[in-house]
């Protein structure tokens, strides 16, 4: 078995008395894109932002452990972890106006970012910035460099983002939103872009997102989130053709779509916000397959080891039919 | 046909600023007709949310006039009350457009009472009404709107623009700040309300697979102008005009076997340097195709050549098949084989 780069084992994260994300286990190998999927208020940012201890307060890591190439992260002391931070595991965030320093030029933090992980000279450093800017589609990239952010269109600034993120050649990239601020013909362009570079560097890349189309397009597997918990896991493919639980299916029914017959779904309720999770399983308030008292137990993953896990005591039964005939 | 419900000509709105005048709205002409939904479709700082805007009459044009059925065109421009009474708006952000310290019962109470159409003794009972209607409980009135989700809050916007029985919508990207699985909740609402009350829509979105099931009749706006107007149908099945195209194409299906190519190239340009002849050429594919055989053509930069009609002259919004107008001087170009490949797309949601 190929050993895998990052995994995120049985971790949870409280804010205050809150748990926020609750046991998720994840696994991540080199070069494969693994998205997490789900909706606002799900965990799935956060569970991003504890892989690299970036946590806000009052979040704190309430259990498990995260591994990067044996190594637990969570457990290494903080001078260890800088020099993975943007060097190894690089970082991609969905509002590049605020990830990027307004008062500094946007070759700065590329350069930066070399220097600190790559001991390039700064000479060095500014040509491997300028092929790196070259390489994500800016035109007159050396010219470019001394532009503030403030000059750029929000595609130009997500371009930098991901020429700051990439340039140091990370083993992994988390991407947070990548695509989210953006017009769809700029997402286009951006999703081919990464796609690319995934394919020319062998990055990995965990994908943080909601969009199902962007992880039809980019993703190899798949863990959907809901209420803090992973429900599903699968490849791809999987998840798109044979959805075993019951959010998966009802999320891939609800998503417009601009070819085939299917009206958009809607989901009865609301998405529990973290504190008003419902005892037992998390969806069974919306879920049309609710049976007491079996769903009033919390299902595992089920079945175990196995490649396409769910989290449903009726996995694979399509819950939605009844549902589609009365919209 | 009967005489639509609103009619707008010629509207323009010019915004100076530092840099120069932004031309975000520059002569566009539509109608919307009674029980109609017009989607509006384009990217971020095309002009369409300037246009919904224009059409609350929330700002006046530079020029233009606009009419609403049986009213005098006046009435419009002096933003008299009577007109803002029949065209209500529902925004994006249901987190930002509701006071965070009024009850949700006083926020939908307010335009009744402004309008002289409750008395404060009734006024209670209707909004509970009201709420009934948009799938809330009435027993959330006095609830403040950080007790609700997004698409509970949306459900209250919705119920304010209602309030004053208006007769057109704008609806400004209403589903796009909401989760998925809410957010077809929300678009089902929607059009459950317009059967019952016969209203109209101009349904704002960049999101093209949520217009695709609300809209009868979809513009694409690019640059300030209407670029094609066509129904639903016609629009996914057969765009006439090389940005629709580019812009359908661009749309992740959530379908792996559908792999995406991105086939527009670079930003939308500054709408305060608007490009010469037609807005769209220096990203169209179709220009350059044409140009390798087209008798007269231009260079443009990156070395790229486009027939010279393109670069001089402002194509009109012309009717290319009966209801299906483009504004693209080569629009029969894009036609035969779109025609061919048609998808069958079903009508809009029915309830």
């Amino acid at each position: 078995m190929v050993s895998s780069l990052l995994q995120v084992q049985n971790l949870s994260v409280r804010f205050g008395t809150v748990t926020v994300v609750d046991g998720i286990d994840l696994s991540i190998n080199p070069g494969e894109t693994l998205a997490l999927v789900g909706e606002s208020g799900c965990g799935k940012s956060v569970t991003a932002l504890s892989i690299l201890r970036l946590l806000p307060a009052p979040g704190i890591i309430s259990g498990g452990g995260v591994a990067w190439t044996g190594q637990d992260l969570l457990k290494l002391p903080l001078r260890a972890l800088n020099d993975l931070r943007g060097g190894d595991i690089a970082t991609i965030w969905q509002d590049p106006l605020a990830a990027l320093n307004p008062v500094l030029p946007i070759g700065t933090p590329i350069i930066e970012a070399l220097v600190r992980h790559r001991n390039l000279s700064s000479a060095e450093a500014r040509t491997v910035a300028i092929e790196t800017l070259q390489r994500v589609g800016i035109a007159q990239a050396e010219k470019r460099l001394k532009d503030y952010p403030h000059q750029l269109s929000g595609g130009q600034r997500q371009r930098v983002m991901i020429a700051a993120a990439i340039a140091g050649k990370p083993k992994l990239l988390i991407a947070d939103e990548p695509t989210t601020a953006l017009d769809v013909s700029v997402q286009a362009q951006i999703l081919e872009l990464l796609r690319g570079l995934i394919r020319d560097t062998g990055t990995a890349m965990l994908l943080i997102t909601h969009d199902l189309g962007v992880v039809a397009q980019i993703a190899n597997r798949v863990a959907v989130m809901y209420a803090g918990q992973i429900v599903e896991q699968g490849t791809t493919a999987q998840i798109f053709e044979h959805p075993q639980h019951p959010y998966t299916q009802g999320l891939l029914l609800a998503t417009p779509r601009l070819h085939g017959d299917s009206m958009p779904l809607p989901i009865p309720g609301v998405v529990p916000p973290p504190g008003r999770w419902p005892t037992g399983c998390r969806f069974k308030t919306r879920c049309p397959l609710y049976t007491q008292p079996t769903c009033d137990d919390m299902p595992p993953l089920m079945p175990a080891g196995e490649a396409q896990p769910a989290r449903c005591w009726f996995a694979g039964t399509p819950a939605w039919d009844k549902a589609k005939v009365e919209a | 046909m009967n005489q639509p419900l609103l009619t707008a000509n010629g509207l323009i709105k010019h915004f100076p600023t530092r840099g120069g005048v932004v031309r975000a709205v520059d002569g566009v002409d539509l109608e919307i007709q009674q029980g109609e939904t017009l989607g509006l479709v384009g990217e971020s700082g095309c002009g369409k949310s300037t246009l919904g805007r224009l059409i609350l009459g929330l700002i006046a044009p530079d020029a233009g006039q606009m009419a609403l059925q049986g009213d005098n065109p006046a009435s419009v421009s002096n933003g008299a009350a009577h007109f803002r009474r029949r065209v209500q708006i529902v925004f994006q952000d249901p987190y930002r457009s509701l006071n965070p310290r009024r009850s949700i019962g006083d926020a939908i109470a307010e335009p009744l009472l402004i309008h002289h159409l409750e008395t404060k003794k009734m006024v209670r009972s209707r909004v509970a009404q009201l709420l009934q209607e948009v799938g809330l409980d009435p027993s959330v009135i006095d609830r403040y709107p950080h007790q609700f989700s997004g698409g509970q809050r949306q459900r209250v916007g919705i119920a304010r623009a209602l309030a004053v029985q208006p007769e057109l919508l704008v609806l400004d990207e209403p589903v796009s700040a909401l989760d998925v699985s809410v957010q077809a909740q929300i678009v089902h609402l929607l059009a459950q309300l317009q059967q019952q009350r016969s209203l109209s829509y101009l349904f704002i979105s960049h999101n093209l697979g949520v217009v695709r099931h609300m809209a009868d009749r979809v513009a694409v706006m690019y640059l300030g102008k209407i670029v094609e107007l066509a129904s639903v149908r016609e629009l996914y099945a057969a765009p006439c005009h090389p940005y629709t195209r580019a812009l359908l194409d661009a749309v992740p299906e959530p379908d792996p076997a559908q792999p995406l190519e991105a086939q527009l190239r670079g930003d939308a340009p500054d709408p305060i340097a608007v490009p010469s002849g037609c807005r769209f050429h220096p990203r169209c594919q179709l220009a350059r195709r044409v140009a390798q055989e087209a008798e007269e053509s231009i260079e443009i930069g990156n070395v790229q050549r486009v027939p010279l009609v393109c670069h001089n002259q402002e194509p009109a919004l012309r009717e290319v098949v009966p209801g299906h107008f483009s504004a693209c001087h080569f629009a029969e170009q894009l036609m035969p084989l779109q025609h061919a490949a048609a998808p069958t797309i079903e009508g809009k949601v029915a309830v």
